[in-house]
């Protein structure tokens, strides 16, 4: 009777922790797999689950000495801009497990776009907006990708949406916000991050 | 007479905490740095603050040298009170630094060469050569031998301080342990080795590990990341080796300073711990260990500073 008692709350145990995953594992990126991030030997209690620790954990690899060739930093603003200060970190854009399908049909890549609500499709929760539906499909033709879906394309798809992911939190800026007032035209579809690198906050 | 009692009970319990605090502290005495202008320090307009310090180096009157890859400066720091004595911009996003006999070795990723300043940030001649990635440096004085990390070329490439290049460790056409994704570097003179910090490669179960070279580039020992209980590793970067022959190593995702005997390969203690208070580390990427003095300066790259664990390299 005890081990019958034990055994069900285990399994309810289980089943609870599956049910308020936030993501469901699984790594889309072929460099990234379970014990990546998830063994790491003598890691901080709660290591996983606390921002901060996260993105230390991202920038062992693309910080500055890390050993990957795509260099990383969180996104801020250094100076006093349109906005307050502010810090938006690794997974504020990207999804650690996942490339997502997006809302248009269409499958994210690089890891942009996080599970948010039920849909599961790739977004963004923004501060000025909310939780905002996001679509990177493309690097931009710097890249040389196409412009439509990429960082900013200044709704190329004509549907009304700026769903970029450099456009989804902007509401402030000169160019590029989530709404058809600014500018829209301002280098679009190119890739952003080749003058707002991602290693120096995405300040150009 | 209960309240005095109380009261007294009350402060020896507090000065007991307060030394096992210190114990706990592994007996070093820590300070946040975040290297400030001193009362003294000539002002520019022109520097910006000490941000996101990687690489540490330290000359014989205790002046400590680092690299702020954001920033892209090298900054002089007064090892005793941390003033900035002198900064100078580098023209592109410096990693490795070492300081040999009034210059500076400075590993320059933008230009993927290592550059070699005076003091004072006068550039004078480039190491000959391509380093595709100089993530960090060592220099050895007496034999005139600079040893440069090259992380994405996956070896140590050694070059006469006056420019040519000479040779790769691990040797070349020798079937012995490689370097896999290698990041920090030490010397160990005395023995006539290199001290390299290796990342591994998890999705080849590599496991990371700290991997010892003669100056020929032959390997002797390793001492492995997921061995050890508590002293389990899997980030390593900078190195040091002590005054007594310990090797120090920072592990940049656990936040701390693991201390290893270079005999028997045993974990001897660890400074720090993952964190923003002083004392505590974010992303730390390279150690020096003050050879008179002990004392171990961090470079604690996510709190923008540098943190002093004063006496931590003793035995």
């Amino acid at each position: 009777m005890k081990r019958l008692i034990l055994i069900l709350g285990l399994a309810i145990f289980v089943t609870g922790v599956i049910v308020l995953l936030p993501d469901e594992p699984g790594a889309a990126n072929p460099n990234h797999d379970c014990s990546f991030c998830h063994n790491i030997h003598g890691a901080p209690a709660l290591a996983l689950l606390k921002e901060e620790v996260v993105e230390t954990l991202c920038l062992t690899c693309h910080g500055p000495a890390g050993i990957s060739t795509q260099k990383a930093d969180v996104h801020t603003n250094d100076s006093p801009t349109q906005y307050p200060l502010f810090t938006i970190t690794c997974t504020g854009c990207h999804d650690s497990h996942n490339d997502r399908d997006n809302w248009l049909g269409g499958t994210n890549i690089r890891l942009v776009g996080r599970r948010l609500d039920s849909t599961g499709l790739a977004k963004v929760n923004t501060t000025s907006s909310g939780i905002q539906n996001t679509v990177f499909e493309s690097r931009g033709t710097n890249e040389g990708g196409p412009s439509l879906h990429s960082f900013a394309d200044g709704d190329e798809d004509g549907n009304s949406v700026y769903d970029g992911i450099c456009e989804v939190c902007h509401t402030l800026t000169k160019h590029h916000r989530n709404n058809p007032s600014g500018g829209h035209v301002h280098q679009v579809g190119r890739t952003c991050t080749r003058c707002h690198e991602h290693v120096t906050n995405f300040i150009p | 007479m209960k309240t005095r009692n109380a009261l007294l009970l009350l402060i020896c319990a507090a000065f007991v905490t307060y030394g096992i605090f210190l114990l706990l502290g592994q007996g070093a005495v820590t300070e946040a740095v975040k290297g400030s202008d001193g009362p003294g320090a000539a002002k520019s307009k022109k520097r910006p603050p000490l941000t996101h310090p990687v690489r540490i180096s330290q000359d014989l009157d205790g002046n400590l040298f680092v690299s702020d890859y954001s920033q892209r400066f090298i900054y002089t720091l007064d090892g005793s009170d941390f003033r900035i004595k002198k900064a100078f911009e580098v023209s592109g996003r410096p990693l490795g630094v070492a300081w040999g006999k009034g210059r500076l070795f400075v590993g320059n990723e933008t230009t993927r060469s290592v550059e070699v300043f005076n003091t004072s940030g006068k550039m004078q001649y480039n190491l000959d050569g391509e380093v595709l990635k100089p993530t960090d440096i060592a220099f050895d004085g007496e034999r005139g031998l600079v040893f440069v990390v090259d992380g994405y070329g996956k070896s140590v490439k050694v070059f006469d301080a006056k420019g040519p290049f000479l040779y790769v460790i691990p040797k070349e056409g020798v079937p012995q342990e490689g370097l896999v994704n290698p990041t920090g570097i030490a010397l160990d003179p005395g023995r006539g080795e290199v001290v390299v910090s290796d990342f591994g490669d998890t999705i080849a179960r590599i496991p990371a590990a700290i991997k010892v070279y003669d100056y020929d580039g032959i390997f002797r020992f390793k001492i492995s990341g997921a061995v050890q209980g508590d002293f389990l590793f899997s980030r390593p970067q900078g190195l040091a080796v002590g005054p007594a022959g310990n090797v120090f190593m920072v592990d940049s995702m656990l936040g701390k300073v693991l201390v290893f005997d270079r005999t028997s390969g045993l974990g001897l203690k660890v400074l720090g711990s993952f964190g923003t208070e002083p004392g505590q580390l974010k992303l730390p990427l390279d150690v020096v260990v003050a050879p008179a003095t002990g004392d171990v300066f961090v470079t604690n790259s996510r709190n923008d500073r540098v943190e002093a664990f004063r006496g931590g390299g003793l035995p």
